[in-house]
């Protein structure tokens, strides 16, 4: 439904254009959930705003395609790519409550955007919004209607979002962290909300996270990133059971497992800046399996099996 | 800001700077010829011979009522003088302001919509020169050009041609009384003798706003929700200008009260060389002259209205702003 | 990895030069008050004529090549008058600001570092001067003084230092919370020592920025001064006094006399604020 092929993001930095994303390609399947899993700062933010087109200043597409029903997002033009946000791709933010405007009860934007996707009266749209609000769970929507983001709590906030995605109608979902920043409880709801949403809609959403536990919960495939690269991109099953990449493993070994004994064992090193990226694979500093070839050039994506892709020299010897 | 203490230092501050003033009224009042026991006498009448302490009080005892004493020079209530003067730099700066805003705010939105652009940058040289060039400076270039040179204006004389007889008073405003009491001729007139007092000081008054305005709405428009309100497919032209101004102007109403700072400040230069009868030139008369109370009472009067500018700044920041609770 | 700390140890100096070649407008700035300081300097070199020697009947000539800013009233050659008058404006500009800044920040540090009641009463006298539309206080204060260069460059001083000593408060006391406050103070040194070392050379950074801007207001305020007769009298080379005394002979003509004093302020205004800017974005790595 959704491609991602080859994308490449510079920033423009005091050093000069750094590369941000270096060649991301990733598939996302109609009426499925794709998962992108990675720690901060490794580019799934850049790259759904990329996808987006909503980079902000030092951040640069330099390369790629992205392809949503046989055309290249990234080819279009301003007013056209207008177009497709919103009523083609919604999104969905990590800061809830930041992202609602503030000087403005929910109503009116609610409204607004009712009316431009569409096209009803202002009336049926108030009507239709109240309805939104409910079906995204929230209690008394006429109240929150009337409401200003700052009278309402971060789970709620994010609700209002949710809302606001569905009633562009759009048939792909971006979900930028839409967890993060709630509370743990909060959190439980939203996944269980989106979940619901899906099923009964058929969207198809591509939701960011670095929270492995939330993966395993909702999505249908998986793609971990590491230094503006996809380094994994699996069934969720499969990316359980049998990770080949070495980072992907290291991933699976650091989480706190309910149950087991085992202590969580932490990867070694750190992410490497954007200025300083080692030469090669991004990861052989930090990799257990790393070899000359692993320094010397970077890794190209191979099959492993049927829908399971790795990009690692070395993910044989490590296969157990 | 309007605490109590604040307000007593401002009177405080005032009383002590006027009654530092070298020289003493009582020269200007008695003339070369009094007798010293005539200046003795005119010390008493005006209570100049108490103790400072004891005039201090007198004073805030007759600020109570309103009463701001008598100016030493026309022996006119200051009151009443200053309230006769008010008009004339009310409709200066009022005017002055409006046309700052509508031209500075545009310019700033723009500027940061189409940052580079060659109105960003047409912007950005107006508001270095609009600050940095003097407003006594930009006054006497203008009238040099405009009316010496190419006669566009009427010679700067005051708010009306001398020929003109002044319309009934309703609201200060001679652009509006004139044009309530029907006599073109006097609003004509009364237009052309404001272009280029307003002229000035709108062009310092339009850096800053136009500045100020850049800034916020880069601010916001670089701002998370922002970033929504665009991946949600509204136009362009929404999200600029309903959803990103709404909360750019806020702390532009801000810098509106700061830029009237200024324009109090600078109509006391641009009324000196317009012969504009406002405030501004009597308190330049009144530090010549050495008139204590006309000058506590112009000190007091323009810090007064500055202060109730801020107040209204924040009313209006409040109304518009619904995180900020009534 | 090594690279990369070498670039950390020198970051100040190598992000200036960055920003100042990608900003040439700021380096303009810098080069023309540079210029003029440097103009003022020279003056007793370089003028043609003293800027009080005074010749009746060469007076009101146009530009010419002989005068080449003209002369006024009194004969006396307006370009070598502007030549000196850099001198007494930049005097003034620096003057009134370190003093601005010195009283400001002792100020500031008073209120930031002792107990609330030094506070509260500092501030409330920041607020009362703050009160006042800035040029008629300034107006009040020189007024009260009496017209002298030493009194203009204390009124414009003391119309500046609330900005100053409300920075250094605040400054003072988010970084008095810091970490290594508390660290040093551990190991024993007294708060004096603390507060000196420590804190005030971190407190510094916004104050630069504030000088530059202020010392632009402080030339506009000055020759405003002097242009009502509150500032330095005629026959000082003072810019705005110049103008001044050119207002009457507008209407006959002699646009000199005001026209190349003024543009003088202007330019050096503008320049003060196109440094205060440039320096602002250096240190706000998030405006560019």
């Amino acid at each position: 439904m959704l491609t991602v092929d080859d994308l490449r993001v510079t920033l423009r930095t005091r050093q000069g254009a750094v590369p941000a994303l270096h060649g991301v390609t990733m598939t996302l399947a109609e009426g499925a959930v794709t998962g992108l899993v990675g720690e901060s700062g490794c580019g799934k933010t850049l790259t759904a705003l990329a996808i987006m087109r909503l980079l902000p200043a030092p951040g640069e597409i330099s390369g790629g395609h992205v392809w949503l029903d046989g055309r290249d997002l990234l080819t279009l033009r301003d007013r056209a790519m207008d177009r497709v946000r919103g009523a083609e791709i919604a999104m969905i933010f990590q800061q809830p409550r930041a992202s609602l405007n503030p000087v403005f009860p929910i109503a009116f934007q609610l409204i607004h955007v009712l009316r431009l996707h569409r096209g009803l009266s202002a009336r049926a749209a108030r009507a239709e919004g109240e309805a939104l609000l409910a079906r995204v769970g929230l209690p008394r929507p006429d109240a929150v209607m009337r409401a200003y983001p700052h009278h309402l709590s971060g789970g709620m906030c994010q609700r209002v979002m949710i809302a606001l995605a569905l009633a562009c109608r759009s048939r792909v979902l971006v979900a930028d962290e839409p967890t993060t920043a709630l509370d743990v409880t909060v959190q439980l709801q939203i996944v269980e909300l989106l979940r619901g949403l899906q099923r009964e809609l058929g969207l198809t959403i591509l939701l960011i996270t670095h929270d492995l536990g939330l993966v395993a919960e909702i999505c249908d495939h998986v793609n971990v990133m590491y230094a503006g690269r996809i380094v994994e991109s699996a069934p969720v099953s499969r990316l359980f059971r049998r990770p080949a990449h070495p980072y992907t493993r290291g991933l699976m070994a650091s989480r706190v497992r309910s149950g087991s004994r085992a202590l969580p064992v932490g990867i070694p090193g750190r992410v490497p800046e954007l200025a300083q990226m080692p030469t090669g694979c991004p990861f052989h500093p930090r990799c257990p399996l790393v070899g000359p070839e692993c320094v010397e050039r970077d890794a190209v994506p191979e099959l492993v099996e049927d829908g399971h892709v790795v990009r690692c020299h070395r993910w044989r010897s490590g296969a157990a | 800001m309007l605490a109590v203490p604040v307000l007593l230092g401002v009177t405080l501050i005032t009383f002590v700077l006027t009654r530092v003033l070298p020289g003493s009224p009582i020269d200007a009042i008695a003339g070369p010829m009094a007798t010293p026991a005539q200046r003795q006498a005119l010390l008493v009448q005006y209570g100049l011979n108490r103790p400072l302490w004891v005039q201090y009080v007198a004073y805030l005892g007759g600020l109570a009522h309103g009463d701001l004493g008598s100016s030493f020079v026309t022996s006119h209530p200051v009151a009443s003088d200053l309230a006769a003067f008010f008009p004339a730099t009310m409709e200066l700066t009022t005017w002055a302001i409006i046309v700052a805003v509508l031209v500075g705010v545009p310019l700033g939105v723009w500027g940061a919509v189409r940052q580079g652009s060659w109105i960003d940058h047409l912007t950005r040289v107006l508001s270095v020169a609009g600050v940095g060039l003097p407003v006594f400076w930009v006054s006497l270039v203008l009238i040099y050009l405009c009316f010496y040179r190419w006669h566009l204006v009427p010679p700067p004389m005051g708010r009306l041609s001398p020929e003109i007889t002044p319309p009934p008073s309703v609201t200060g405003f001679l652009v509006i009384d004139t044009a309530l009491a029907g006599d073109w001729r006097a609003f004509s007139d009364a237009v052309r003798q404001l272009i280029l007092p307003v002229a000035v000081l709108a062009f310092a008054a339009v850096a800053p706003l136009a500045r100020m305005t850049r800034t916020s709405m880069l601010d916001v428009l670089g701002s998370a929700h922002t970033r929504a309100t665009r991946a949600l497919g509204l136009p362009p032209r929404s999200v600029v200008w309903t959803y990103a101004f709404r909360n750019a102007i806020l702390p532009v109403l801000t810098m509106l009260a700061i830029v009237y700072g200024f324009l109090l400040g600078g109509s006391v230069l641009v009324e000196t060389l317009f012969a504009w009868p406002g405030m501004g030139r009597y308190a330049f008369n009144a530090i010549s002259g050495n008139d204590y109370p006309a000058v506590q009472g112009f000190i007091l009067y323009a810090t007064g209205v500055y202060l109730a500018i801020f107040v209204a700044v924040d009313v209006v920041s409040a109304l518009l702003d619904p995180r900020i609770e009534t | 990895m090594s690279a990369s700390s070498e670039a950390r140890a020198h970051p100040p100096l190598g992000d200036a030069v960055y920003l100042l070649r990608r900003n040439p407008i700021t380096l303009a700035g810098i080069a023309l008050i540079a210029l003029i300081a440097l103009a003022g300097v020279a003056a007793p070199l370089i003028a043609p004529a003293s800027p009080l020697a005074t010749d009746p009947s060469a007076a009101f000539q146009p530009p010419s090549v002989r005068h080449l800013m003209g002369t006024d009233e009194f004969g006396e050659d307006i370009w070598s008058r502007v030549l000196w008058g850099a001198r007494v404006d930049l005097t003034i500009a620096f003057g009134a600001v370190a003093i601005a800044l010195v009283l400001g920040c002792a100020l500031g540090a008073a209120a930031g570092f002792s107990g609330r009641w030094t506070d509260e009463l500092v501030m409330r006298g920041m607020d009362v001067l703050q009160a006042f539309p800035s040029f008629i206080l300034a107006m009040g204060i020189a007024a009260a003084l009496g017209p002298s260069l030493r009194n203009l460059i204390i009124s414009v001083a003391l119309i500046n230092v609330a900005v100053y000593a409300r920075l250094m408060r605040t400054r003072l006391l988010v970084v008095k919370q810091a970490l290594y406050a508390t660290a040093a103070r551990g190991a024993g040194n007294p708060p004096w020592r603390v507060l000196v070392v420590h804190l005030i050379p971190n407190c510094l950074t916004p104050i630069f920025v504030q000088s530059s801007l202020q010392s632009g207001y402080a030339i506009l305020t000055a020759a405003g001064l002097s242009f009502i007769g509150l500032g330095v009298r005629v026959p000082t080379p003072e810019w705005g006094v110049m103008v001044a005394m050119g207002v009457a002979r507008i209407t006959i003509g002699a646009w000199w006399v005001s026209f190349f004093p003024g543009m003088c302020i202007g330019l050096a205004v503008m320049a003060f604020n196109l440094i205060g800017d440039g320096l602002s974005d250096l240190l706000d790595p998030q405006r560019r």
